[in-house]
């Protein structure tokens, strides 16, 4: 009877948390992605870090090495890819020939224009030199701006999501041993042995796998 | 009424038990010769647990991980038949460490440790010495260095009681 009272105030507790939890995802779903994606980071990083730290008898040092290395790798990649973009990019402005563009454009357009029924014909003749030149002009350049500013402030984000993530990976890999002690003790005594062997191979088996498919 | 859940959760808050941790571990064969900086960084690998009176540490046959030093309280090292017959082979106190074979080998436990009374152990697993090996090279050899010597003791002490009895005969 008190094993069932138990078993109720545990279902009865984990629908409490169901119901919590999918009242305030929406508030926490951007935190509980980094928490993911730093955990995932730090399982990537450990062997390294531990390797290091071997060889260097500095966890913190150790781990300021490979967080660099792999941001400078990341950076490096990063800006080759950026050049290469341009490089296209300005190859691409360099083989049209202005004069063709101009021309085949005007072609374009008269041809189109060409092309109506006659009333429509006339109608852009006498439409055309109405349209606000200016107002046009400066409509685009509000519009312009504030899509900068929108981008602005989306790349803010990125780089607060991106320097939260890579402080908590390394609070994460410097406090690892702690952390995973920690959730270690929650296990009962019944499935301590069990539990803990299961969580050394998922932890193995999780490294190596994602440290292979980054390769 | 102590619950173990609660114990064990919040059982590294308590400072003094702390300073009681290490001081175990100093006496621990395994740990000898280390010094105190690196008893500490053992320490952080070490896992305190509660069991209460009767309450398994680990059954018979079960998968080791590792070894268990008992820090207060009193263990049953027993072997059990099918049975259910119990052969009490140890009783350990405080102090006293057993399992530590499986840190070297990952067989099934040859027996049962039970706890007889409330008690307080400290859980050291093969796991965490392959991480302090690759992380503290010289910490880790003292360890296994250590593991050897209580190990070749062992082996010792079993040729003596060996050659007692064949000379016996």
């Amino acid at each position: 009877m008190k094993n069932e009272l138990i078993k109720l105030y545990r279902l009865f507790l984990l629908i409490l948390l169901a119901i919590v939890l999918y009242f305030i995802w929406p508030y926490i779903d951007n935190l509980i992605y980094i928490l993911a994606l730093v955990f995932l980071l730090t399982t990537i990083l450990l062997p390294a870090v531990d390797w290091l730290e071997g060889k260097i008898h500095s966890r913190i040092a150790a781990i300021i090495i490979v967080v660099l290395t792999v941001l400078l790798v990341l950076g490096f990649f990063l800006v080759l890819f950026v050049m290469q973009l341009s490089d296209e990019a300005v190859q691409f402005s360099k083989n049209i020939d202005p004069q063709i563009f101009n021309t085949t454009l005007n072609s374009i357009s008269s041809g189109t224009i060409e092309k109506l029924p006659d009333f429509m014909q006339q109608f852009f003749q006498e439409q055309i030199p109405k349209i606000n030149i200016s107002q046009k002009i400066a409509d685009f350049a509000k519009s312009v701006i504030s899509q900068l500013l929108l981008l602005a402030s989306q790349i803010g984000s990125m780089l607060f999501h991106f320097f939260m993530t890579i402080i908590l990976t390394v609070i994460l890999l410097f406090e690892y041993y702690n952390f995973k002690k920690t959730i270690v003790n929650i296990l009962p005594n019944k499935y301590f042995e069990t539990g803990l062997q299961l969580i050394y191979k998922i932890e193995k088996q999780v490294s190596r796998y994602l440290g292979g498919q980054l390769m | 009424m102590k619950n173990p859940i609660w114990e064990n959760l919040f059982r590294n808050w308590n400072q003094s038990e702390e300073k009681q941790t290490l001081n175990t571990l100093k006496n621990i064969p395994i740990f000898y010769n280390l010094q105190t900086a690196e008893i500490k960084e053992v320490k952080k690998l070490i896992h305190n647990r509660f069991y209460k009176k009767d309450e398994y540490i680990f059954q018979q046959n079960a998968l080791g991980v590792g070894m268990y030093i008992v820090q207060k309280g009193k263990v049953n090292i027993q072997l059990e038949d099918k049975n259910n017959s119990k052969l009490v082979l140890a009783e350990m106190k405080e102090g006293d460490f057993f399992g530590e074979m499986t840190i070297l080998d990952e067989k099934p436990r040859s027996a049962a440790a039970i706890a007889t009374t409330d008690c307080s152990i400290l859980g050291f697993f093969k796991p965490d010495l392959m991480s302090l090996l690759k992380r503290k090279p010289i910490i880790g050899s003292k360890i296994l260095y250590n593991l050897t010597k209580i190990i070749a003791q062992r082996l010792q002490n079993t040729y003596a009681k060996l050659k007692a009895v064949q000379n016996e005969k």
